[in-house]
């Protein structure tokens, strides 16, 4: 079986060609409709994500389609001019295609080097391709070897482990303070962009309040009903709110600090001295740093956070080499285990073939047995034998037509003396005569 | 000294103890991605657990003549607390909220097994088991010198990871050791156990004292023994309310947890 991919991915195109070639779940049902119409053998599985579009065929060897076929549908399927497919898509074939689809599992093709959410998207993909009947043997086995490479690799290299954005990384930092959220207050002070993305995760944690506390109430208003939270406050309730908070979250404008020893030591009396965990976003800062230094508060700013980012970021390159080096090797297993089946598979046709043919021409010779003399048994033996040979040989040979173009005839002509030893026998034959010559040359 | 059995099984259980800690160590300075290591690690708190227990019940069948009372040398006591120590990593590693109390844990196992060797081969002594309330007695005082170890280790692990979130170090690196917060639930729920059971210990050492006025000598309740007992005693009783209390909580009362060890093993180490 030949596998061809066919691409486009955010390496290669820009998201607007990407928003039209990205297709919905019926539009892939439409395709496999229609895949199955044209290209009846063949299997096909659509991996469609938002940076990516990518069309992973098995066919037969020399069937259809071949990757200018494929590029044809697609381009005719989403309405894609075919030049333009052609600039922004790269196309793989066999080994490559298998190593691309590995890497794709790994993360290691991902905007985010190691993100996992892509070993998720390629298995709804080949679900949702198996539950449409599209796929067969050869992607089967494709796509179940990418899944479990993609897990043996995050395993094995952490190529996933660490935090990758700022909001996950506070949820991260909340998380070596607090064991559970759902009797936590979480406090959100300023509606920066940057606080609505940290809000974003810190509402995974399900707190029991989470309060938005902004100069202007409308704003924070805007963002708590943007958020679904419990509520927006005014500025002026900060005090009570820093009592009742166990997590804070600051991002104002402000170029004095908003937070300073002197008016939060008073407070930690009636805190009960409980843990409060200070995320400071702002820049300049909105919490002064020596009210880190107060008993049971943690206070991290924006540096300590991108640093945790920084940090795994290139944590992850330095594993993605082993990453690689591993899909490689996983690639290269696949391939031969699917080349293995696949020859096997023609062995079993082959053997089925020849011996129906074997069949007919047995049961034609018995027919004519039954009514012969003991004298035409050999002439009938010697027809059975002439007939068989003709009939398996009559499709291997019709393929040596001079008519053919150059190349073709050459590779049958190739195949034929490989597969039965013909040099060989020539050569034999060549070395036997050249023998018989030399013995004769000496006898005279 | 004692029989040869008894410290050629404690000798093996150290070293299984020393493993177990050396491929912890080799867990923590390269973080674990292999979960091999750690089954090998449980493998092997498992197998201590198990041994103790066995050695106990020999001991007991074969070494005192099937008596039903388990405690009776300190070698018996010591390997009593490794086993259930071992048994409390095995619990708490397989858990999520205190993933990895074993770096704190192991370390004070293979020092009671350790401890256990000199006390079953050079030190060995038979406890003089004159009535029931010294076994009562010598059991709470057993268990609640675990009971405080274990909230000692906690409180250990409290400051490790409370300096190492306020000096901001290896903040790549998620927290294994849990949550401050589930720490300090860990350490008030073994400090409500270490109380009751110092509060056994005191109990049954006044009975004993009432049956055998001679045993702790004239002035015995201002004694070392009385009066540092008392105080682990207070230690724990104020440290199982701590979340009522604003002044104690955090640092201080890991310290304070620390503390009451501390005093408990001066109760244990003075005669009167």
């Amino acid at each position: 079986m030949n596998i061809t991919l066919l691409s486009i991915s955010h390496h290669t195109a820009p998201v607007a060609l990407r928003e039209r070639l990205a297709l919905s779940d019926q539009a892939v049902e439409q395709v496999a409709a229609s895949w199955r119409q044209t290209y009846g053998g063949s299997e096909l599985v659509l991996i469609n994500t938002c940076n990516r579009v990518e069309w992973y065929v098995a066919c037969p060897a020399q069937g259809q389609p071949d990757i200018e076929a494929l590029r044809q549908f697609v381009g005719d399927f989403c309405q894609v001019d075919l030049a333009e497919l052609n600039a922004a898509s790269i196309h793989r074939e066999n080994l490559q295609a298998v190593e691309h689809l590995f890497r794709v599992a790994c993360g290691l093709e991902s905007m985010v080097l190691g993100e996992p959410q892509i070993i998720g998207q390629i298995k709804r993909a080949y679900e949702h391709a198996n539950a449409l009947s599209s796929v067969g043997a050869t992607l089967h086995t494709l796509f179940q070897e990418a899944l479990a490479t993609g897990k043996e690799v995050r395993t094995a290299t952490g190529i996933d482990t660490g935090r990758i954005s700022v909001g996950s990384t506070a949820v991260e930092f909340a998380r070596q303070v607090f064991e559970s959220f759902d009797d936590k207050t979480i406090l959100a002070v300023g509606a920066g962009e940057m606080a609505k993305i940290t809000l974003h995760h810190l509402q995974s944690l399900n707190p029991r309040k989470l309060w938005l506390v902004n100069r202007s109430i409308d704003r924070a208003r805007e963002l708590a009903a943007q958020l679904n939270v419990d509520g927006a406050r005014q500025i002026d309730d900060l005090d009570p709110l820093l009592v009742e908070a166990d997590m804070l979250i600051t991002s104002t404008a402000s170029n004095e600090p908003i937070i300073t020893p002197a008016r939060f030591t008073p407070l930690l009396g009636r805190r009960r001295n409980r843990p409060l965990v200070i995320i400071d976003l702002a820049v300049p800062r909105d919490v002064d740093p020596a009210v880190g230094g107060l008993q049971n508060v943690y206070l991290y700013n924006i540096d300590d956070l991108q640093q945790v980012v920084d940090a795994t970021q290139a944590q992850r390159m330095h594993e993605a080499d082993e990453a690689r080096a591993r899909v490689r090797d996983a690639a290269d297993r696949c391939m031969k285990r699917i080349q293995n089946h696949d020859v096997g598979q023609l062995v079993r046709a082959l053997r089925t073939r020849l011996h129906e043919l074997g069949e007919l021409e047995q049961q034609r010779t018995l027919r004519k047995l039954e009514s012969a003399s003991p004298d035409e048994v050999p002439r009938l033996l010697e027809e059975h034998t002439h007939r068989l040979v003709n009939k398996i040989l009559h499709l291997p040979v019709s393929q040596l037509d001079r008519r053919q173009p150059a190349s073709v005839l050459g590779f049958f002509a190739a195949a034929l003396r490989k597969l039965f030893r013909l040099d060989s026998q020539a050569a034999a034959q060549d070395t036997e005569e050249a023998d018989t010559q030399r013995v004769h040359s000496h006898r005279e | 000294m004692n029989d040869l059995p008894t410290t050629v099984i404690v000798l093996v259980l150290t070293f299984a103890s020393f493993c177990a800690c050396a491929i912890l160590v080799a867990r923590l300075v390269r973080p674990d991605r292999s979960p091999r290591l750690r089954r090998l690690q449980h493998v092997l708190v498992g197998t201590s657990m198990l041994l103790a227990a066995l050695l106990l019940v020999y001991r007991m069948y074969f070494v005192y003549d099937g008596s039903w009372q388990p405690l009776r040398a300190h070698v018996d006591g010591l390997v009593l607390m490794a086993g259930l120590l071992s048994a409390a990593t095995l619990f708490l590693q397989s858990g999520k909220r205190l993933p990895e109390f074993s770096g704190f844990g192991l370390p004070l196992q293979t020092f009671l097994f350790a401890w256990a060797i000199c006390a079953s081969w050079w030190s060995y002594e038979l406890f003089e088991m004159t009535s029931v309330w010294r076994t009562f007695h010598l059991a709470s005082v057993y268990l609640g010198t675990l009971s405080v170890a274990v909230a000692a280790v906690a409180a250990g692990m409290y400051l490790y990871v409370r300096r190492r979130l306020r000096a901001k170090r290896d903040l790549n690196s998620p927290g294994r050791f849990g949550s401050l917060e589930a720490i300090e639930r860990s350490l008030i729920s073994v400090s409500m156990l270490a109380f009751a059971l110092i509060t056994l210990v005191m109990v049954t050492g006044l009975v004993i004292r009432q049956q055998d006025p001679d045993s702790l000598g004239p002035g015995w309740w201002y004694s070392g023994k009385v009066v540092s007992a008392t105080g682990a005693w207070i230690v724990y009783a104020v440290l199982m309310n701590i979340r009522r209390s604003s002044y104690f909580r955090g640092k201080r009362a890991a310290w304070m947890a620390i503390g009451g060890l501390l005093m408990l093993l001066v109760s244990l180490g003075v005669s009167s």
